[in-house]
């Protein structure tokens, strides 16, 4: 394992390290669900279910009003504790005797299958005695030890992307690592740092067999990453296409004296996949009483729509079509703003918070500008390796179905939300599983720049992204404690 | 000759890159502005109170210690002048401040004379223009505020801010000391400290795998 590859991911343990100790306990988006479902598994052994009631402790909730919670989040001119009269009050919520057990009801995070909330119990329950900051902090740090091992995975893909340029490694890795909405998310309890590391892990291990071959131990492991990554969020769904298209791929490679084996070696990958997925179901069925999916994945617990509207197939493809690219001419305008710029763009760019704050506008347009230019160089650099990228036009292709099996499902529970609920559902944090391939992209930008000028491009990226997480880093500071 | 290129073009772009986030950053928090002392968590999002010439609300808030004016909301007009008195009581003392312009932006700054009491207190408005004087809360009965001869449901949206303009340098000691609030018990004042030596560790380590990996050969 090179040096640089451990050396990207200290890079992203410090930036997400920083961000869990300056964001307020719960403050990251779905915190408090996700927070409150590892809780009920911790007490319990059981994972929350699909029923009415509470399914936030009393301690917790107790902690967040003397948090101040409830009356910050939604207004960056409203501060959390500020005075000593406020921390004496909180104090006394966190010292009571409160109990630890809700109903283990439904929220948003009820859908999600339980593996990442189990592997949050350990911190729960190491950091037992303390107070319930103390136990948020502790599981936030499993949080951000996932996302430094993500931003590994990240490396290694890169190095089976672009072989024999260790730097495009470093620089596309250092992207991620420093990427302030990924160290923000990542660094609260939140399943998505969980399905962060898995779609990293995914494709690396899908990088890994299409480039050196499908053996029976890398069939395994890919079956394995499969499965393990639908068991801790269901979003992971959207990359089986992707998963089966590259098992399809490798079996038509082996065509010929290989093509049994391949096949059979393809077979034990998606059986592998489907222990994991096939417990969880069982689980659910015989012990836990439960739905898999609820009320579908990415379900949203916002207020229904008084008059929903009436889904359809038509309307579904025009939704989609508008969430990613410019309208057409004879399609209803179904989205506020352009969403590729609006949602998409500026979103990654940064919505911090429970998308409560984010940077002056002239951010955004510099960072439009910026997106452009590295937009125009990516197409520069796949002209400049086209026949690397016409040689591996299977590889392309799965990643290519990866992303938009993504797309499509974020697009597909975005439609649902539009239909039913009073809020708009999709938010750019749901296509952070894409990071490989957003490294990929800046990789190609750099290299797009040509052989003089692609190293000191590389440079200016890294440059750029300190910039970027160095400003929302100071934003945050700002806005809860400036 | 090309190789040898690239590299001191990629280091020069890296260095002063560096130096510009750097500068960057410094320039950004040198800038003054008005900086917050406390704010009651409020929205100003319609008017809850509404005052005639010589009337008084009053409300429970706790003042800031750091606290040197009040900030009340009202509907922005830029044609009319408010008259204003606000008193703020805390401890067993108090401090009255006056304010006599229009509000064009919909913000009443009141600035406090002398020694601010702080910690639980009452802050009391009086109108003293010849008309009417409506104040922006949230109609939310979470703590009804208490009107002399008029009743009122909801709560007032109330700020104070501190003493003049100040850069971030000024209150790096102030925001250090609110960063410890709401905190798990390992924290204090000095966790603000470790977080920014973290990011810059960060920044570090990111310069010098870049520096590394872009004066590396390739395969």
């Amino acid at each position: 394992m090179p040096v640089a590859a451990w050396i990207c991911a200290g890079v992203a343990l410090l930036s997400g390290l920083t961000w869990s100790l300056i964001t307020p306990a719960f403050h990251v988006p779905d915190e408090i669900s996700h927070f409150a479902y590892a809780q009920y598994l911790a007490e319990t052994a059981n994972p929350p279910r699909h029923v009415r009631g509470d399914y936030m402790s009393e301690e917790q909730l107790r902690a967040l009003v003397g948090l101040r919670f409830f009356t910050t989040i939604g207004n960056d001119r409203h501060r959390p504790v500020w005075t000593t009269a406020g921390e004496r009050r909180l104090r006394d919520a966190l010292f009571g005797d409160h109990g630890r057990v809700s109903d283990g009801a439904s929220s948003t995070a009820v859908n999600n299958p339980p593996l990442f909330y189990a592997l949050q119990a350990v911190p729960y329950h190491a950091a037992s005695s303390g107070t319930i900051l103390d136990r948020l902090f502790a599981m936030r740090l499993v949080s951000v030890l996932l996302a430094a091992l993500a931003v590994l995975c990240v490396f290694l893909f890169l190095r089976e992307a672009f072989p024999g340029t260790p730097w495009a490694w470093t620089v596309g890795a250092l992207a991620v690592a420093l990427h302030p909405l990924f160290g923000f998310i990542s660094s609260g309890v939140n399943n998505d740092a969980g399905l962060f590391f898995a779609s990293a892990l995914l494709f690396l291990t899908l990088a890994r067999c299409l480039r050196h071959g499908l053996t029976p131990g890398r069939g395994v492991a890919l079956g394995a990453v499969l499965g393990l990554g639908v068991v801790t969020k269901l979003t992971f769904v959207a990359f089986v296409p992707a998963a089966v298209l590259a098992l399809g791929v490798m079996a038509w490679r082996a065509r010929g004296s290989d093509a049994r084996r391949a096949l059979v070696v393809a077979g034990v990958a998606l059986a592998v996949a489907a222990v994991p997925f096939g417990t969880y179901v069982a689980l659910n069925e015989l012990a836990w009483d439960r739905e898999v999916f609820g009320s579908g994945v990415g379900a949203h617990a916002a207020p229904a729509r008084e008059d929903p509207g009436e889904a359809s197939t038509g309307g579904l493809v025009s939704y989609a079509w508008q969430l990613y690219l410019p309208r057409l001419p004879f399609q209803d305008d179904v989205h506020a703003g352009v969403p590729l710029r609006d949602l998409w763009l500026n979103g990654l760019i940064g919505r911090f918070g429970w998308l409560d704050y984010g940077f002056r506008p002239w951010v955004y347009d510099l960072g439009f500008g910026v997106a452009l230019v590295l937009a125009a160089l990516a197409l520069a650099g796949a002209v400049r390796l086209r026949a690397m990228l016409i040689a591996r036009a299977g590889e392309l292709a799965v990643y290519a179905l990866a992303a938009l099996g993504l797309m499509a499902l974020v697009a597909r529970a975005g439609y649902s939300a539009f239909i039913s609920l009073e809020f708009p559902f999709e938010q750019a944090r749901y296509l952070l599983p894409l990071l490989p391939l957003y490294a990929s992209v800046l990789v190609l930008a750099a290299r797009g720049a040509g052989r003089r000028l692609e190293r000191s491009v590389a440079a200016a990226i890294v440059v750029l992204a300190i910039a970027h997480m160095v400003g929302a880093q100071l934003l945050t500071l700002s806005r809860y404690y400036g | 000759m090309q190789v040898a290129f690239a590299l001191m073009a990629s280091r020069v772009v890296l260095a002063v890159g560096l130096v510009a986030v750097a500068a960057t950053v410094v320039a950004l928090l040198s800038q003054s502005a008005p900086r917050l002392a406390g704010t009651n968590n409020v929205s100003p999002r319609a008017p809850v109170a509404f005052l005639f010439p010589g009337d008084v609300v009053c409300q429970e808030s706790t003042v800031p210690r750091d606290a040197r004016s009040v900030v009340l909301r009202v509907p922005p007009n830029p044609e009319r002048e408010r008259r204003v008195r606000v008193v703020v009581r805390a401890g067993g003392d108090r401090t009255a401040g006056d304010y006599r312009d229009p509000a064009p932006t919909g913000e009443l700054s009141v600035a406090l004379p002398g020694r601010v009491p702080a910690g639980a207190g009452e802050v009391c408005v009086e109108n003293r223009g010849d008309g009417s004087l409506a104040l922006m809360g949230s109609d939310i009965d979470i703590g009804a505020a208490a009107q002399r001869g008029i009743s009122t449901r909801g709560k007032l949206s109330i700020a104070y801010r501190r003493g003049g303009s100040e850069s971030w340098w000024s209150v790096a000691s102030v925001i250090a000391e609110r960063f410890e609030l709401g905190k798990p018990g390992f924290v204090g004042a000095w966790t603000l400290w470790a977080a920014l030596a973290l990011t810059t560790a960060g920044v570090a380590l990111a310069a010098l795998a870049t520096a590394r990996a872009t004066e590396e050969d390739e395969q």
